[in-house]
């Protein structure tokens, strides 16, 4: 058994160091330089710092125009929160109807999730619509353009995953005479959890990263998104890499710390299947 | 369904009257009734073929490489090496990241010269590459982020899709004393086509209409020489051809759907074999 | 009133109670005005902004003005025409003059200024960057400046180039000596795709210099670039600087905010680009680097392609249009645009009047940009006609990198100038 236990070592660590390579070594350039001054940072090299002023440019990073990262951080992360928690839980609901069901309707509903998927948004029409409902550039309106522009991805990954469950399960507890909606809530939600955290991180990446719907849906003063305030260090004319990649840095805080969160319940997700099967 | 209704709304009702807008020389301010001219325009393009010649290459060679790769580090952190867990997590952590931020990243690192890249090639021995500068590889430059990027997605896909694999195959196989290999090709491999089947659709459409990165990195450049169909949708958009535009955006719905309709029919009746 | 609405919801879902307080107690008295003003987001560019709303504030204590920014070049452009085409613009904006313009579609989204009193203190030549149909639309925003080339006077010293070359020919046999010392010719950040347009831009000048009707015929569909021989010559141009192998092997990865540096190092000997770029040059080589006209074929037709500065518009959505024009007022007038020089470095001459401020100790570009403007100049075609091709950047690029020919690319280039006019609906196209 030694030799096993050694193989996974060495190929575990192969393994690692490879994707060290690949995947940190872009990070680890960003990090490096946004410790650096405007100068060093436009040599674009791999190296130490020469003047180590990381928090001189966190601190600039956070000034800069009247410290609109805060206000981009409070829109994004309420953005967030809010279209993906509506978003998660309807589309759940929607993709078990539309694959236990089936029929004509069913049909239906997933020809029109594949369009969803297939062609952009039509953004014009859509403020004009908003406008006439009268609730153009709200937030609310701007969590449900979010809610529908990312509806047919979720329900996409959610009916991959619920046709692998086995029918038998739900079925026993129609018998056991469960409401459609107590039966969804207590059977089929915990069923679903490994693809729940994905479905969460994934939407959260994209409404958080969204850089061009929240420009168009929700103008106006203090409403910008962490996206754009990438803006803020680099113009037609001028970039302050630096600063800039600081701000990369900056802006996925939060998206690192929603993916610890979520992260092990992944792990546990997958890991019950795997016990489960 | 108040999803339904959202999504009915504020997604298909738009896209629906963008048909109308389609005939139309819009300028956002009045319309002109102008039939089918925006679509004559549109197919007269001089860099359409070079732009669907390159939405093709793109979106087949990311979600080639993205099943082959994102397949392989599935089955690879299933097994019981060390070091998975966090393994994935790195391997993940750039989907986490903005596709502007990594853009930009990339099309410092990607420099001739002076670039990390370029560095490294040279350390090996090669040429001088400047992927990004050249014409003729510029969006070969742009694959490669766009794999780097998202085969972490894919790899968390085949994992669910692992995990969801009954142990009782792998024992029916040890048993039945069959090789790695052919464990891999004919039990693993059919098991896991429901989510090859999702990984494929996703990336295929995803690659088919996408733009973000390519508009980070190149801006369609040197010239249009990266130009995608969705990139040159954009540029018309943003001389304010928004009737084209639209045109634009329907004639490569029509593309994506001859081309989606008839593989997804086949990617689920494979699925249905097994 | 939608701006209201909205920070009235956001307050609501974000904030709580609070901000809605404090809406309430800012209401009393002496009604302030708040105005927005949407503008590029680019430092530069922010500075200036600022000062100006400062010393407008101190003028005006009862508006008050609120600075809205945007991302620059092209995102920011799609996003300043939907914002109007939608009725979502800020009160004033500033953007583009020239042949932009009247993509905006100006007769219905911004206030007609024709009769404005600010126009008394602005040079007559600028009224035509604003014109469209008849009826000016913004006041002067920002300097003006020229398309031109930027050269390093120690590496055309260095390779024995001892005068500024006067025709084109000259300039190509100044290169060629400064590649055999060793140094490339010619700057190029085609990743920049626009900073690949100037050699075209710049040549205007030239252009109309020996076509006297160029810009009328061209914009009535009776003139081509692929076929009127001086026009063709300014794309010729790109195809024989690159054959010649003048560029640095980087060009088509370099990007702009690159050059100052290179060019400023003497990493190479010239540069064609418009006049902002002075403020990109390091301070410790401001006076190495120098300005000169893009040269023609002869030296006796020599001079300048001028840049009108952009301008600043009122939406016609605004609800705040006394506020609105008294902000646009203020911008053109002394204290306007002292505000703009104190916000930013002198880099050029402002279109009003009673600014005549050039301060000592300015880079050699602006002494040269100074020196040029005095003599022969035009505008560039940009304002002498409404129609410009919104894909020249790229193809400009495609000449550059040797994807197409001179005569392909100006043919190419002719193309998209029918679909800009066709889309515009004008007239004979």
């Amino acid at each position: 058994m030694r030799s096993t236990k050694n193989a996974r070592w060495v190929w575990g660590s192969f393994a690692l160091a490879v994707s060290v390579l690949v995947f940190v070594v872009p990070f680890a350039f960003i990090a490096l330089n946004a410790a650096k001054t405007r100068e060093e940072a436009q040599l674009f090299s791999f190296s130490w710092p020469q003047h180590f002023q990381a928090w001189d440019n966190l601190v600039a990073v956070f000034e800069a125009n009247e410290f609109m990262i805060l206000r981009a951080f409070t829109n994004s992360i309420a953005l967030t929160v809010f279209s993906v928690t509506i978003l998660v839980l309807f589309a759940a609901m929607a993709s078990w109807i539309i694959e236990r069901r089936g029929g004509v309707a069913a049909k239906l509903a997933n020809g029109l999730v594949l369009i969803g998927l297939m062609i952009p948004p039509a953004l014009v029409p859509t403020i004009f619509l908003l406008q006439a409902l009268g609730i153009y550039g709200t937030f609310p309106s701007m969590v449900l353009v979010e809610i529908a522009f990312n509806t047919s991805f979720t329900i996409m990954i959610f009916r991959s995953f619920i046709s692998t469950i086995p029918r038998e399960l739900d079925e026993a507890a129609i018998i056991d005479g469960a409401g459609s909606l107590q039966l969804f809530f207590l059977i089929v939600f915990p069923l679903l959890r490994p693809i729940l955290v994905t479905a969460i991180i994934l939407n959260s990446v994209f409404v958080f990263n969204d850089f061009v719907n929240p420009l168009y849906f929700l103008p106006g003063e203090g409403t910008e998104t962490v996206q754009v305030t990438l803006y803020n260090f680099s113009s037609q004319y001028l970039t302050d890499y630096n600063l800039l990649f600081m701000d990369i840095l900056v802006i996925t805080i939060p998206m690192v710390i929603m993916f610890a969160i979520f992260n092990k319940r992944i792990v546990a997700g997958m890991t019950a299947g795997a016990v489960k099967g | 369904m108040p999803l339904g209704i959202i999504f009915l709304g504020l997604y298909l009702l738009p896209t629906i009257t963008s048909l109308y807008y389609s005939t139309q020389r819009w300028t956002l301010f009045d319309t002109t009734f102008v039939g089918l001219d925006n679509f004559i325009q549109f197919l007269q393009d001089p860099f359409l073929l070079n732009g669907v010649v390159n939405t093709f290459v793109y979106a087949f060679l990311t979600s080639g490489l993205k099943v082959t790769i994102g397949m392989f580090l599935g089955v690879l952190l299933m097994s019981n090496i060390k070091f998975r867990g966090l393994i994935r997590n790195i391997i993940f952590f750039p989907v986490l990241v903005s596709t502007i931020g990594i853009g930009i990243t990339f099309q410092v690192l990607m420099k001739p010269d002076i670039g990390v890249l370029d560095g490294i090639v040279r350390l090996l021995g090669g040429p001088d590459v400047g992927i990004l500068g050249s014409p003729a590889t510029a969006i070969f430059g742009v694959i490669l982020v766009d794999v780097w990027k998202g085969v972490g997605l894919a790899t968390v896909i085949y994992l669910a899709g692992l995990s969801s694999i009954p142990q009782e195959y792998y024992e029916a196989a040890k048993v039945d004393g069959v090789t790695g290999w052919q464990n891999f090709r004919h039990i693993i491999l059919p098991l896991l086509q429901p989510a090859t089947n999702t990984v494929i659709i996703l990336s295929l459409i995803g690659g088919l209409r996408s733009f973000d990165l390519i508009w980070a990195m190149t801006g369609g450049g040197p010239g249009f020489a990266s130009d995608v169909l969705a990139s040159l949708i954009y540029k018309q958009y943003q001389s304010g051809f928004f009737g084209l535009s639209t045109a634009g955006n329907v004639a490569m719905f029509v593309l994506i759907l001859l081309l989606i309709v008839p593989l997804n029919k086949f990617l689920k009746s494979r699925e249905v074999e097994v | 009133m939608k701006d209201r609405r909205f920070s009235k919801a956001i307050a609501l879902t974000v904030a709580g109670t609070l901000a809605l307080g404090v809406s309430i107690a800012g209401a009393p008295a002496q009604a302030a005005t708040t105005i927005t003003w949407l503008t590029d987001s680019g430092a530069n560019n922010l500075a200036r902004v600022n000062s100006v709303v400062k010393a407008f504030q101190a003028k005006n204590p009862t508006i008050k003005v609120k600075i809205v920014t945007r991302p620059g070049g092209s995102t920011g452009d799609n996003l300043v025409k939907t914002k109007l085409a939608t009725g979502t613009m800020s009160d004033v904006f500033d953007y583009n003059s020239g042949a932009l313009v009247s993509a905006l579609n100006p007769a219905k989204t911004i206030v007609d200024v024709s009769k404005e009193s600010f126009w008394q203190n602005v040079y007559p030549s600028y009224k035509p960057a604003v014109t469209v149909a008849a009826k000016q639309y913004g006041a002067p925003f920002g300097t003006a400046g020229g398309g031109a080339l930027y050269y390093n006077t120690k590496v055309l010293a260095a390779a024995g180039v001892t005068s500024v070359p006067k025709t084109w020919n000259d300039f190509i046999a100044a290169s060629q000596k400064i590649k055999a010392n060793g140094v490339d010719a010619i700057c190029g950040s085609f990743a920049d795709s626009w900073s690949a347009q100037l050699l075209v831009l710049a040549d205007y000048f030239n252009v109309q210099a020996s076509v006297k009707n160029f810009a009328a015929d061209y914009s009535a569909n009776k003139a081509k670039f692929a076929y009127v021989p001086q026009a063709l010559a300014s794309f010729s141009k790109m195809e024989q600087t690159f054959a010649l192998g003048l560029y640095n092997k980087n060009a088509a990865t370099t990007k702009y905010s690159e050059i100052g540096k290179l060019i400023g190092a003497g990493k190479c000997g010239f540069y064609p680009m418009g006049t902002w770029f002075t403020q990109d040059i390091p301070a410790e080589n401001a006076n190495e680097v120098g300005l000169m006209n893009l040269p023609g074929t002869s030296a006796k037709s020599n001079g300048l392609t001028v840049w009108m500065p952009g301008a600043m518009y009122i939406a016609k959505s605004s609800k705040n249009l006394v506020a609105a024009k008294k902000l646009q007022a203020f911008v053109v007038t002394k204290a306007g645009t002292d505000a703009w020089v104190k916000g930013d470095v002198y880099s050029g001459p402002f279109m009003t009047k009673d600014q005549t401020a050039a301060p000592a100790g300015v880079p050699l570009a602006t002494k040269n940009l100074a020196s040029l403007m005095k003599g022969a100049s035009s505008p560039a075609l940009e304002y002498v006609s409404a129609i410009k091709g919104p894909h020249l950047d790229s193809i400009c690029v495609q000449v550059l990198t040797g994807q197409v020919s001179a005569k392909e690319g100006a043919a190419l280039y002719d193309k998209d100038v029918a679909a800009q006019a066709q889309q515009l609906g004008i007239k004979g196209w």
